[in-house]
């Protein structure tokens, strides 16, 4: 069963070990240089204002190779699951039974569930191995850039780490459920990438949030609190949006309410000589007008520390899921299938 | 004489169709059993329940003496349209025979395929009908199986490959003794081979028996025209068929029928499967039927 | 080495078929006396038959006394049929068989007429034998 697991997939997985290879030898090779030039910049090993020098760093990369390669390493780390589950996956049963081929297979001496387990399982080895090979070395590579910056924030915490690998494992088993399901390669596949983009997105929005015990913070509202300022010149209502700051830097904001010493939700009526397009003081003016007005802020939200506690989580939930629908699978294809 | 599958009052159902209905048959080993009826009768459907690829609605079905599972040593099968897997080779069926056997004879394989011209190094998606069906049915006999099912396996054939599939698995049955239940639509094949036949129409069991046995008590006969129920005790009139002066009917009897009223013939495998079918069918419908000759 | 062929539409059982062969085949000197009968796997081989049917000729030989098999090495023949002593012996018949064609000339029977006659008679005399009405 193993040789005719490796026989059938063999090109598959040259091909995915070739690309792991390729990218992974490209992060780790150019690893050094990025080091170095964190240091040249003083932020790497600094001690004081590093704040500042963060973000000069940030700026240095964007727009060079660097900011392309971590661009480009994101968006492989975010589609990773879906080709995985797509062309691993899907076509995984849903092929045998497209082509009858389950038929010739078992009537050999092999029972559903060896036949199954040695599939699911070498394959989905390999998935979570490549997933887990290369998100290490961008998660390492791109080391300085997330200090530097908001790791937290959805877009980067979803590609980083060991969350992938969960990502991947599921991906892949559903894959293989719906294929088995739907009995059809082609729509098989495009039903799982709906899921695996849903179960990512959904995660993101209800999942992830809650694994954590969050922090909050209400205060008044200062002027150094005072985030994003939105408001429409041409509105008579005159409202106005103020997005405070979390008390600490690079966190996730879930939730940001600004409101009157009362409670209630403040939305403006903002003066238009202190806020707008021709209010003299620009942003500093208003923001200083806003944190006059004796407002209270509450953020909730959670800290940059979280990350790896984040991670672990959510990557148990994903693998927890897997391992769950795998034993669908085996339910399902012993009962349902012929 | 032990049996190779026995079922009882076997159904299976999906939804509102039903594909098997209350079958009951004792299929002794040793023979090479032909099962016989028209599309959509539910040949397919009984093989696959007894390989163990499909379960039961209701009855009870015992094969090689045990319940059925699937992926048996003892049992070998090759489906409808003989699947193939396209991107690999003739060797690589044979090793993954090897592989996932444990009974597999690795000489009778290659020998096999030797002798049928079969280029191991050809993709098994290339080869023609008759060169695929020669290499399922290879990977069916490789593991030496006590029973061997065949769906349907030369209707998709010209009739040189027919032929030499039917040569090459009765050769293999001279050798190994083993049973085979082979399912056809077309009976003229099956008469050469099988010694015995099961008749499947419409999901229900017709007759079953050893051929020579159902061969020497169908009659068919012709004479004036009568009513049927007056032939008497111990005949049962299959089919019949009337002019305004004539009568032809289709009788089984185990005495013979020695009446000078009649013109008493025997009648072949295919007409005697003709019957069944055409009794079968609902009333009225013309016996249009032809002979596949 | 003889070899089979099966007449699928003759309305004779197949293993009678075999054994006619078998028989014809002495009778015109192929087969003589210690010559091995094809095996039942290489005769299934090449006309795909039911073994079973094969072995059902080779008895119903061996019961005749035309055949006897050998374990381990085959099936021979133990006589031989044929040639001009055999049909000598039958001497008697022959010349009952010239009258009735004498007496079927004269009844005005062309060649063809002849032919039927006795064919159809002839098969339906074997047929009766092989123990199937027709």
């Amino acid at each position: 069963m193993i040789w005719l697991t490796w026989r059938q997939f063999r090109t598959q997985a040259v091909i995915g070990v070739a690309v792991t290879v390729a990218v992974g030898v490209l992060f780790v090779a150019t690893r050094g240089s990025l080091l170095q030039l964190a240091r040249d910049m003083g932020y790497q090993g600094c001690t004081t204002g590093c704040d500042e020098l963060a973000d000069q760093f940030l700026r240095r990369i964007s727009g060079t190779n660097y900011g392309r390669l971590q661009q480009n390493g994101s968006i492989l780390m975010f589609v990773l699951p879906a080709l995985i589950g797509l062309f691993w996956g899907a076509p995984l049963v849903a092929r045998e039974l497209e082509a009858g081929t389950h038929r010739l297979v078992w009537n050999q001496t092999v029972s559903r569930d060896r036949w199954l387990a040695v599939k699911l399982g070498l394959i989905g080895l390999l998935a979570v191995a490549i997933a887990g090979l290369l998100s290490w070395a961008i998660t390492a590579w791109a080391s300085p850039i997330d200090r530097a910056g908001n790791w937290l924030m959805p877009a980067t915490f979803s590609v980083r780490g060991v969350v992938p690998i969960g990502y991947a494992a599921f991906a892949f088993v559903a894959g293989v459920t719906v294929g088995m399901l739907m009995r059809r390669t082609v729509p098989a596949m495009a039903v799982t990438l709906v899921v695996v983009a849903s179960a990512m997105a959904l995660s993101i929005l209800f999942l992830r949030p809650n694994l954590a015990a969050h922090s909050t913070y209400q205060g008044q509202l200062t002027t150094d609190k005072v985030g994003g300022i939105s408001l429409s010149p041409s509105d008579p209502a005159r409202r106005i949006r103020v997005e405070a700051e979390a008390p600490v830097r690079h966190a996730w904001v879930l939730s940001n309410d600004v409101t009157t010493s009362t409670g209630a939700p403040w939305a403006g009526p903002y003066d238009p000589a202190k806020c707008g397009p021709n209010a003299p003081g620009e942003r500093l003016g208003c923001a200083q007008w806003i944190a006059s007005q004796n407002l209270q802020q509450k953020v909730i939200y959670l800290g940059p520390e979280k990350f790896w506690p984040l991670q672990w989580r959510e990557l148990g939930v994903f693998l927890t899921i897997s391992a769950l629908l795998a034993t669908f699978c085996f339910w399902w294809i012993r009962r349902r299938v012929a | 004489m032990s049996s190779a599958v026995v079922t009882e009052g076997l159904t299976k159902r999906y939804g509102r169709r039903t594909a098997l209905s209350d079958c009951t048959l004792d299929v002794p080993a040793g023979h090479v059993v032909g099962l016989v009826g028209p599309n959509g009768a539910g040949k397919s459907t009984l093989l696959q329940m007894i390989c163990g690829l499909l379960q039961p609605t209701a009855g009870r079905l015992t094969v090689l003496g045990g319940e059925p599972i699937s992926g048996s040593p003892r049992l070998g099968f090759v489906a409808q349209d003989t699947p193939v897997y396209a991107g690999l080779t003739v060797e690589d069926h044979l090793r993954l025979g090897a592989h996932l056997n444990p009974s597999w004879d690795d000489q009778l394989a290659h020998d096999r395929t030797e002798r049928l011209d079969l280029d191991p190094g050809q993709k098994a998606g290339k080869l023609s009908g008759g060169q695929r069906a020669q290499l399922a049915l290879t990977l069916a006999v490789a593991k030496r199986p006590d029973l061997l099912l065949l769906d349907e396996p030369v209707a998709a054939l010209d009739p040189l490959a027919r032929r030499e599939f039917l040569q090459g698995l009765m050769e293999y049955v001279a050798e190994s003794g083993t049973s085979v239940v082979m399912s056809s639509h077309l009976v003229a094949d099956l008469e050469r081979v099988c010694d015995y036949l099961i008749v499947l129409v419409k999901s229900r069991v017709r007759v079953t028996g050893e051929v020579e046995e159902l061969l020497a008590s169908h009659h068919r006969i012709t004479g004036g025209r009568i009513d049927p129920a007056a032939l008497g005790p111990g005949r049962e009139v299959i089919v019949a068929r009337h002019t305004d002066v004539q009568s032809t009917l289709v009788v089984r009897s185990t005495a013979p029928i020695e009446d000078p009223a009649f013109t008493v013939d025997g009648i072949d495998l295919e007409d005697l499967v003709l019957a069944y079918m055409t009794e079968a069918g609902p009333s009225g419908r013309d016996r249009v039927l032809e002979k596949q000759r | 080495m003889i070899e089979f062929h099966l007449d699928a539409r003759s309305g004779v059982a197949p293993y009678m078929q075999l054994i006619q062969q078998v028989r014809h085949a002495m009778r015109l000197g192929l087969l003589r006396e210690g010559d091995k009968l094809p095996t039942v796997k290489d005769v299934v081989a090449t006309i795909a038959i039911n073994p079973n049917t094969v072995l059902k000729a080779y008895r119903e030989l061996e019961y005749e006394g035309l055949v006897q098999p050998r374990p381990g090495l085959g099936t021979f023949v133990t006589r031989t049929l044929g040639g001009e002593s055999e049909l000598a012996a039958h001497e008697p018949l022959r010349r009952d068989l010239d009258g009735w064609l004498a007496k079927a000339r004269d009844a005005g029977l062309d060649d063809e007429s002849i032919e039927a006659l006795f064919v159809s008679a002839f098969r339906q005399f074997s047929q009766e034998r092989a123990g199937r009405r027709g």
